[in-house]
């Protein structure tokens, strides 16, 4: 066929030429324009992170310079190490300079050393490396760090290239695989953000969609909250672990080889976090040693300071020091640099390891008295009602103890019984918090012979590590120095919540006792003593107690901080309370409160919507009407009502029941939705003398406010009698300017005080909304609290 | 080998250069032989001896049921056996070991038994069934004994169908193996242009909603809202992924000159379930068909033990529910051993009884209107919808938390969440049903004009820079390996 017809193939052939060439030419059209877009460079415009630490590479040369994560911030006094290593360096103050990211690892330390300092013209003596093993061994960092590194550059230099992405791939086709998503995600975007937008309006679909996610996945899930975002979820793959990286296979050699070529001297320095967040740091003892043998070829120094005796109590969150901590800490790092030589030109070398601080909890849990058991109406089911106390839940159980552990232990003869979260089945052996009882669920029907004790356990380690330390009737909680540690006079001061509210608890120390008065339900203690070496602090009690914090000064340091709030939960009886007729209001007559209150806050009520009303002191308390797990929430909502109960949460913890303050509950007829109070990120912190605290706005507004807000409510107050001089500093700076300022005595806070910062706060258009607490002239505390927004 | 790693590219342009360039049919097959055990060894080459066994195994019971007529049935049950045994073994063996073992032993006994066990050999499921149908169709002498190790063995471990589908039956595959093959530009553009296709589904479509999927379905509190638009989400990057999987499958497939059978035919567009199986899934579907539903239906022993005494066995009715079940069961076992795939297939069973008892009481006139396809075909979408769901959540508790949610509730977040996985759903179904809209109206018309290169060359351009664009999310694996 083909040679009979040959003329008629060419034939053809010529007449297919027009459909072939457009066959060749037209997917250039999509081709063409994808390639352009893929290898064009791309823009890049320094992030606000990166534009401060231009600014701090500009401002002054700098002789040492810090680079980490935000320990590289918190745990070192710049200044101070500035001074302590110019007293070896006669001549003049050494600037220190701090480069600190968060979350930054080796990488990052890399990108920042190239682009930032040595980028800006710093020609740094002494490069700090700042941060744990394993994020100096850190080569592929997870999703929501490589955010992180990647906005130092438009695009990475060869060794990060090589070592991170694992690239040798030619600049140009790396550019086009980088880039590869700037092609999909707009039609991604193009489907998702308008609907967003349309629905939900205000802003851009894509930031609510962002915002969606982090509330909604959780701030701790980087990567799958990121996920919502186009581009980044595919990093998010990469976050499982890799296993261990060898130091020199690390960014370490690449790093000293930086530091080496400008001239400068590198020193790993490793700062001791909590010993509740060790474990998530820690590297095989075998990488640690390959760290040092590294280290020692590369000529970097190694100041290995993780052993230091710092507790639970020095730092705010396990990780990142307080103000006093952070003193020690310095002075402690400029001792181990003079010791290793490293301002110096011989070889550096040596680490110092100090004794540890430990704290013992001795006795064993007593058993506590039940009411008669009740039979319940399914199979084996046995109601325990509750000894007295306040109700108690799962959700509630943070407030109590700081921790989601059970406080009890249930048992039979034939052993512990299981806590669960949700209801046991029927003779399952198990338990549950039910309210005001203890619902329990026995192994067979009939009678049962149930014990409850203390949980001996607690307390648990929570994310904060711990956070109260139970105290049992002929036990003690010991706090101790090992011989060896600090010297000299101290001062105590010790913070204990008594449930029973007849505890006494005696604290000893050497010789010394002292007891708590009796009664009461939140205490604070300051004992002072000389001690020596091997100090012993002792607390006992005659009932069940918590000690929430020990706050300890020796020698000008402060080894303790004030643990997260505590607040309790109380039902009112209706008895209790007083019913008032506020002109808005209605009032509420006693015997339906229950009913009015259930019927008035439906389940999917939403935060803040409620219309019922308790004031404090004449004070009216932000209300919550939702899920009991938004009135337990520390700095959540004040007052709740579920079930027909109300409760409320005093803004210092104390039992309204008992701490003298007059509490008023008012019915309105109109749903009082959208509360104008709203929490901000801190509501409870002690600012002790000399220190500055700074609490950051919550980015959401309050709940309908829909112009600007127009105060931040602060209060404040102070236990003791304060020197006449001492005062107390407010300031309020949005998006970096300082919008007002306030200055108080502290000695007018001794009752508790409430200030009303009434500067416009238009978050979204103005910038970072800060509070800046400090205290000048005492080194007694001050205990800011209880801060909202009004619109 | 994945389809979606860069030297998958790399070794099919090399395997259809040299392929087409050697002359003869039997060292091509030589040829597709060993490249299908490099394909499957890619990754552990011990993988091949298991590859080789399950089809050396079917080869052998080939030639003995043809040596030995009258012990056909004896060879066939030890060579169904053996090979259920080793998939139960591979398998199940976990679930045996967490589920069952633990409460007749101690636990140290326990956890040395559950030491046993293996990582499931991609693919398994699939060639044991594809290698399982030469032999029963031996035995019903559909088709006859192959003697020629290397076209069987070509059979059995062909690589494109090797580790997800489609289950081919020998009937299709065998002869195209024994056949010449004639190199034609149509075979490579049309392969080309599927697989570029299948591509495209699988990573712009389902690789891109997949992460929204899972980030909702692991998240601990979700709304009613985000579960049903995760739901939504998965149905239809279920369909994307599988359906693109089997779309590279048949493309590169078709490369060579061997067509593999059809695998889904808009199977969101059924209105009934019966019509839903014969959609989606096809070739596993017919492979239920033909040697469990069938054979069910005709079986003694499943009337006998499937029949409530004393209330008679329901006739036709009762038959073909009984088969339906046993099929929906082995389909919700064969896709994994936890309880909701269990529970996955008696909900198949469920409504595809119900459908039967109530379908075949409406009028025949009235199905045939055109409004009843109006009305049908989404009422099925929902139960499909909802099939996706237990199909998709990790365990039943969660299944029936999930199901048990108030619709009412969401915070004002959550419903954002909602809101932008539809948007994300609408991104990944547009392009579905832009396609079978092309494919039913704007194709056949101008296929064959001289329009049609030039649009089938823009539309693999297209293809492979979506594809390429959403590569970085492809590290996920086609979900139908886990089966």
């Amino acid at each position: 066929m083909r040679r009979a017809g040959g003329a008629e193939v060419v034939r053809v052939r010529i007449a297919q030429l027009p459909s072939l060439t457009l066959a060749l030419a037209a997917p250039l059209l999509v081709l063409l324009p994808a390639w352009s877009t893929l290898t064009t460079a791309p823009e890049w415009a320094p992030s606000k992170d990166v534009a401060e630490m231009n600014a701090t590479a500009t401002r002054a040369p700098a002789e040492v310079v810090m680079v980490g994560p935000s320990f590289a911030r918190t745990d070192i006094d710049g200044p101070a190490l500035g001074a302590a290593l110019a007293a070896s360096t006669p001549g003049h103050p050494l600037r220190v300079a701090r480069f600190a990211q968060n979350l930054a690892s080796a990488p990052a330390w890399y990108a920042i050393l190239k682009e930032r300092v040595y980028g800006n013209g710093l020609e740094p003596r002494l490069v700090l490396l700042v941060a744990t093993t394993d994020y100096l061994l850190e080569v592929h960092p997870p999703a929501s760090r490589m955010v992180g590194l990647e906005q130092h550059f438009a695009e990475p230099d060869e060794v990060l290239r090589a070592r991170t992405w694992n690239s040798r791939l030619p600049a140009t086709l790396q550019r086009a695989l980088d880039r590869r998503r700037v092609l999909r995600d707009p039609v991604v975007s193009a489907f998702r953000d308008p609907l967003v937008e349309m629905f939900f309006g205000g802003k851009n679909g894509a930031e609510l969609a962002a915002e969606a996610g982090v509330e909604v996945f959780g701030q701790e899930h980087g990567g799958g909250t990121r996920r919502l975002l186009p581009g980044v979820e595919a990093q998010a793959a990469e976050e499982a672990s890799e296993g261990e990286v060898r130091a020199a296979d690390s960014y370490l050699p690449d790093i000293a080889a930086l530091v080496a070529q400008h001239g400068g001297r590198l020193v790993v320095v490793l700062p001791p976090v909590a010993a509740s967040k060790a474990a998530d740091h820690q590297v095989s003892a075998e990488a640690e040693r390959d760290i040092v043998e590294t280290a020692n070829a590369l000529g970097v120094g190694l100041l290995d300071l993780r052993a230091l005796p710092f507790t639970e109590l020095d730092y705010s969150d396990g990780y990142h020091m307080r103000p006093d901590a952070k003193r020690v800490f310095t002075a402690e790092l400029a001792a181990g640099l003079e010791a290793i030589g490293a301002m110096g030109t011989g070889a550096m070398q040596g680490s110092w390891v100090p004794p540890a601080f430990t704290v013992v909890r001795e006795g064993t849990a007593p058993t506590l008295t039940v009411g008669t058991p009740v039979a319940g109406t399914a199979p084996c089911e046995v109601s325990l009602p509750f000894p007295g106390w306040e109700p108690l839940t799962d959700e509630r159980l943070p407030l109590v103890s700081g921790h989601l552990a059970a406080p009890f232990v249930v048992s039979d003869p034939s052993g512990e019984l299981e806590h669960l979260r949700r209801a046991p089945g029927p003779c399952s052996g198990a338990w549950i918090l039910n309210r005001d009882a203890l619902r329990v669920s026995t192994r067979a029907p009939g009678p049962a012979s149930l014990q409850v004790a203390w949980n001996p356990a607690l307390p648990a380690r929570d994310a904060d590590g711990e956070a109260a330390w139970w105290v049992y009737p002929g036990g003690a909680l010991d706090f101790a120095w090992e011989a060896g540690g600090p010297e000299g006079p101290w001062q105590a001061d010790l913070e204990v919540i008594d449930p029973s509210g007849s505890a006494t608890v005696r604290v000893s120390f050497g010789e010394a006792v002292s007891a708590l008065p009796e009664g009461g339900t939140l205490r604070r203690l300051r004992l002072e003593a000389a001690g020596a070496a091997g100090v012993h602090l002792r607390v006992e009690s005659d009932a069940a107690v918590v000690v929430r914090s020990l706050t300890v000064r020796m020698a000008g340091r402060d080894s303790a901080v004030v643990r997260p709030p505590t607040a309790r939960l109380v039902d009112f009886l209706p008895g209790a309370i007083e019913a008032e007729a506020p002109p808005a209001l209605r009032p509420v007559e006693l015997g339906v409160v229950r009913g009015r209150a259930a019927f008035a806050a439906p389940f999917e009520d939403t935060l803040g919507c409620s219309p019922v009303r308790v004031t404090e002191n004449g004070e009216l308390l932000p209300s919550g009407a939702s899920a009991a797990s938004t009135t337990n929430r520390p700095n959540g909502v004040v007052v709740d009502h579920v079930d027909g109960h109300v409760f409320v949460v005093t803004p210092d913890g104390s039992d309204p029941l008992t701490n003298g303050r007059a509490y008023r509950l008012a019915y309105s007829p109109e749903r009082a939705c959208r509360s104008k109070l709203k929490r901000v990120s801190v509501s409870r912190a002690w600012v002790y003398g000399e220190e500055r605290i700074r609490s950051t706005v919550a980015p959401t507004p309050p709940l309908g406010a829909s112009g600007p807000i127009r105060a931040l409510r602060v209060r404040a107050e102070t236990n003791a009698p304060p020197p006449p001089a001492a005062t107390v500093t407010f300031t309020l700076r949005v998006g970096g300017e300082a919008r007002l300022s306030r200055t108080l005595p502290v000695a007018d806070l001794a009752g508790g005080a409430e200030l009303l910062l009434d500067a416009p706060i238009t978050r979204r258009d103005d910038g970072e909304a800060v509070l800046e607490v400090q205290v000048v002239g005492t080194d007694l505390p001050v205990l800011v609290s209880a801060v909202g927004l009004e619109g | 080998m994945s389809f979606l790693q860069p030297e998958f590219i790399g070794f099919v342009v090399a395997l259809v250069l040299v392929y087409w360039a050697v002359p003869s049919r039997r060292a091509q097959n030589g040829l597709l032989l060993v490249a299908s055990y490099v394909f499957y060894g890619w990754m552990s080459p011990r993988l091949c001896l298991l590859l080789a066994s399950v089809t050396g195994a079917n080869y052998l019971a080939g030639l003995v049921m043809e040596r030995f007529p009258a012990r056909r049935g004896p060879v066939l049950g030890a060579v169904v056996v053996a090979s259920v045994l080793n998939l139960v073994w591979f398998k199940y063996f976990g679930w045996f070991a967490s589920e069952l073992i633990p409460r007749f032993t101690s636990p140290e006994q326990a956890s040395a038994i559950a030491a046993w066990k293996l990582a499931l050999p991609l693919g398994l499921s699939f060639y044991t069934f594809h290698n399982l149908a030469y032999s029963i169709d031996v035995y019903r002498e559909k088709v006859h004994v192959r003697r020629d190790p290397v076209d069987y063995f070509l059979y059995g471990s062909w690589f494109p169908q090797l580790v997800a589908g489609p289950v081919e039956r020998p009937q299709n595959v065998l002869p195209q193996l024994e056949a010449p093959r004639r190199f034609s530009v149509d075979l490579l553009t049309s392969g080309l242009g599927l697989a570029l296709w299948g591509a495209f589904k699988k990573m712009a479509l389902a690789d891109t909603i997949s992460p929204f999927v899972d980030t909702i379905f692991n998240t601990a509190d979700p709304s009613w809202g985000m579960i049903w638009s995760a739901a939504l989400g998965f149905t239809i990057q279920a369909l994307a992924d599988f359906s693109g999987y089997t779309d590279i499958a048949r493309g590169v497939s078709r490369m060579f000159g061997i067509e593999l059978m059809k695998n889904f035919d808009h199977p969101y567009m059924a209105a009934t379930p019966m019509e839903f199986w014969q959609r989606w899934h096809m070739s596993f579907s017919t492979w239920l068909r033909d040697y469990i539903y069938v054979p069910a239906c005709f079986s003694e022993g499943v009337r006998r033990w499937l029949t409530v005494p004393g209330t008679g066995d329901w006739g036709p009715f009762g038959t073909t529910s009984r088969a339906l079940l046993i099929t929906m069961l082995v389909s919700g076992i064969w896709h994994g051993s936890t309880w909701n795939f269990i529970a996955w297939g008696f909900y198949y069973f469920c409504i595809g009884t119900a459908y039967a008892a109530i379908v075949a009481r409406i009028p025949r006139k009235m199905k045939k209107q055109g409004a009843w396809r109006w009305f049908t075909v989404p009422v099925m979408f929902g139960f499909t919808l909802l099939g996706m769901h237990i199909f998709r959540e990790p365990s039943l508790a969660t299944l029936g938390e999930h199901l048990l949610l108030n619709p009412f509730v969401g915070t004002r977040e959550q419903w954002i969440v909602t809101t932008a996985m539809l948007g994300l759903c609408a991104y990944a179904a547009v392009p579905l049903v832009l396609a079978m809209l092309a494919g039913r109206f704007a194709l056949p018309r101008v296929r064959g004009t001289w329009a049609w290169p030039a649009l089938q060359t823009t539309f693999w351009a297209f293809c492979a820079v979506a594809a390429f664009s959403s590569v970085a999310t492809s590290e996920a694996a086609f979900i139908y390996f886990q089966f």
